[in-house]
């Protein structure tokens, strides 16, 4: 490597070529194994199908050049208009919509009916749709793997059941059997999930893996505190696949749906309504509000949900994540030797 | 590419007029694992979060790739930018509750496929003082002292004291006796 410096400034760099060679040794083999821990090529396809969309396509000519598009703009100039109109919503974008949508359906699961017709303002759906389709078009290409933190309210009960959680509050009244739990980790990508419940101790109780396949969701649960685990194999119905066709989110797990189909569905019921901004998570987010106080934060750039809140329930952070195979290993659960297998629980 | 040279690193953007999809598509493969790697160095973000971050520096660079001088100076400067940015704002969070601490996979994927020597590089590496970590993240990456300074707004000369000093440690933790002198 060289960077001595030419002139006489201070303090000159030394000459130590051992070191030279060990940096960038390391450097050039930390890229390489960056680079294996990394979807090169899913990212690579989310670009330049990105670029395709960027580019103006008259009729009859081919796609231009990305620098045709850039070069209009010039280095300092804002970038392209981010609503350019309606787009096609890419595999990704489906794709991380669908991973979305798990996530809010899980976390609404037995919120069933919680939306009514709003009070204030009612966001312009079309033109609130279109621009969460094209801010999902940007992720274009792959999926993405999504994280939920979920702090849940001092003394609630959770159950893992076929194909998700259910959620009460605990105390000396409630008739509900349970877990006590503190908080939930989800982990969601495409057709698949992995929650666990976390006690007080930060230790895990239970784990859910979730798989939806074409026709039946398959779930895997491991129970920590009982050394039991089951597997159960419901049938999915059209209705449960396509969940948009439902109103207003009836509490149930969708699994291949997206994310602007939801929104979408959900404005046009009247289910949220808009409540101006407020920064969360470092971003000054789209607050989201059902009447009956669910609250929901959305990224303005990806239209991506970055906090939800649930009265009574508890408030859950999202995080968005390229695929890895170290992000993807999360979603994989494996039934520790020695335990017992039993039947699942009534759904 | 010389680091201390001043010249201008060799890219896509700067050989090409016109930048097609493939060729952006081929600058990618080269240098995402590069500025992933350079970003969790030099910003102590793990290995995911510095992997959306970079993403997100290549799909800003888009629209405007043809009009950029340097696209790699650009890419590294918004991603590195981006990364600042998001540390500060996971700063700014009121914790609600302590998550206990969970090893990140990523970071311990990647010790798993290097050396035990270059292991320690990159232990001792990311041990260094912040800004003397950033000056060496950006020298590794290839770029200039004019680059490097007006990326992370020093001096040239500073960016000069910064690496000495860096480099110095490292030679010092890595058990290496040093030959220059100031």
């Amino acid at each position: 490597m060289r960077w001595r410096p030419r002139g006489q400034g201070w303090p000159k760099d030394d000459d130590n070529a051992e070191l030279d060679r060990l940096l960038a040794g390391t450097w050039e083999a930390a890229a390489a194994a960056t680079g294996g821990l990394l979807d090169i090529q899913t990212g690579k396809a989310a670009l330049v199908a990105a670029a395709a969309q960027q580019a103006p396509r008259p009729s009859g000519s081919a796609a231009p050049s990305v620098a045709s598009v850039a070069s209009a703009g010039g280095q300092t100039a804002r970038p392209a208009d981010p609503r350019p109109g309606k787009r096609r919503l890419t595999a990704r974008a489906a794709v991380a919509a669908g991973a979305v949508a798990v996530l809010i359906a899980v976390a609404v699961a037995g919120a069933a009916g919680a939306f009514s017709a709003p009070n204030g303002q009612q966001i312009q759906t079309d033109a609130f749709v279109a621009r969460v389709q094209h801010a999902l078009a940007a992720h274009a290409g792959g999926s993405l793997v999504g994280y939920a933190r979920t702090v849940l309210v001092p003394g609630t009960v959770v159950k893992p059941v076929p194909g998700s959680w259910g959620t009460w509050p605990g105390g000396a009244g409630s008739r509900r059997s349970g877990l006590a739990a503190a908080e939930m980790i989800r982990w969601t990508y495409q057709n698949e999930s992995a929650g666990t419940a976390v006690d007080a101790a930060g230790q895990p109780v239970a784990t859910e893996q979730n798989t939806a396949g074409r026709h039946a969701l398959t779930t895997v649960t491991v129970d920590y505190r009982d050394r039991t685990w089951w597997r159960a194999t419901q049938a999915l119905s059209a209705g449960a696949r396509t969940p948009a066709h439902r109103s207003c989110l009836s509490g149930a797990l969708p699994t291949s749906e997206t994310w602007p189909s939801i929104i979408r569905q959900e404005l046009s019921c009247g289910a949220y309504t808009e409540d101006g901004r407020q920064r969360v998570d470092g971003i000054d987010a789209i607050k989201l509000t059902g009447s009956s106080g669910v609250v929901l934060w959305i990224d303005p750039g990806t239209y991506l949900p970055v906090r939800q809140a649930f009265p009574g329930v508890g408030v859950t952070d999202f995080r968005w994540y390229r695929a890895t195979p170290a992000s993807l290993a999360k979603l994989k659960l494996t039934v520790p030797a020695g335990f017992r297998r039993v039947a699942p629980p009534r759904p | 590419m010389s680091p201390g040279d001043g010249a201008p690193a060799p890219t896509v953007g700067a050989k090409l007029g016109g930048v097609g999809p493939a060729e952006i598509g081929a600058f990618y493969e080269k240098e995402m694992p590069r500025l992933v790697l350079f970003v969790t160095v030099s910003t102590g973000l793990d290995v995911h979060a510095s992997a959306d971050v970079a993403q997100t520096a290549f799909e800003r660079a888009l629209p405007r790739w043809a009009a950029l001088r340097n696209p790699r100076a650009w890419l590294y400067r918004v991603a590195h930018n981006e990364a600042i940015a998001r540390g500060r704002a996971l700063r700014r969070e009121i914790p609600v509750d302590v998550l206990p601490d969970r090893a990140d996979l990523g970071s311990a994927a990647l010790a798993a496929e290097l050396q035990a020597e270059q292991r320690e590089v990159m232990n001792h590496l990311r041990g260094l003082p912040p800004k003397q970590c950033q000056v060496m993240s950006w020298t590794l990456a290839g770029f200039s002292d004019a680059e490097i300074a007006a990326a992370l707004g020093l001096s040239r000369q500073a960016v000069k004291q910064s690496r000495y000093y860096a480099r110095r440690n490292l030679a010092k933790r890595l058990g290496i006796a040093m030959k220059g002198s100031r």
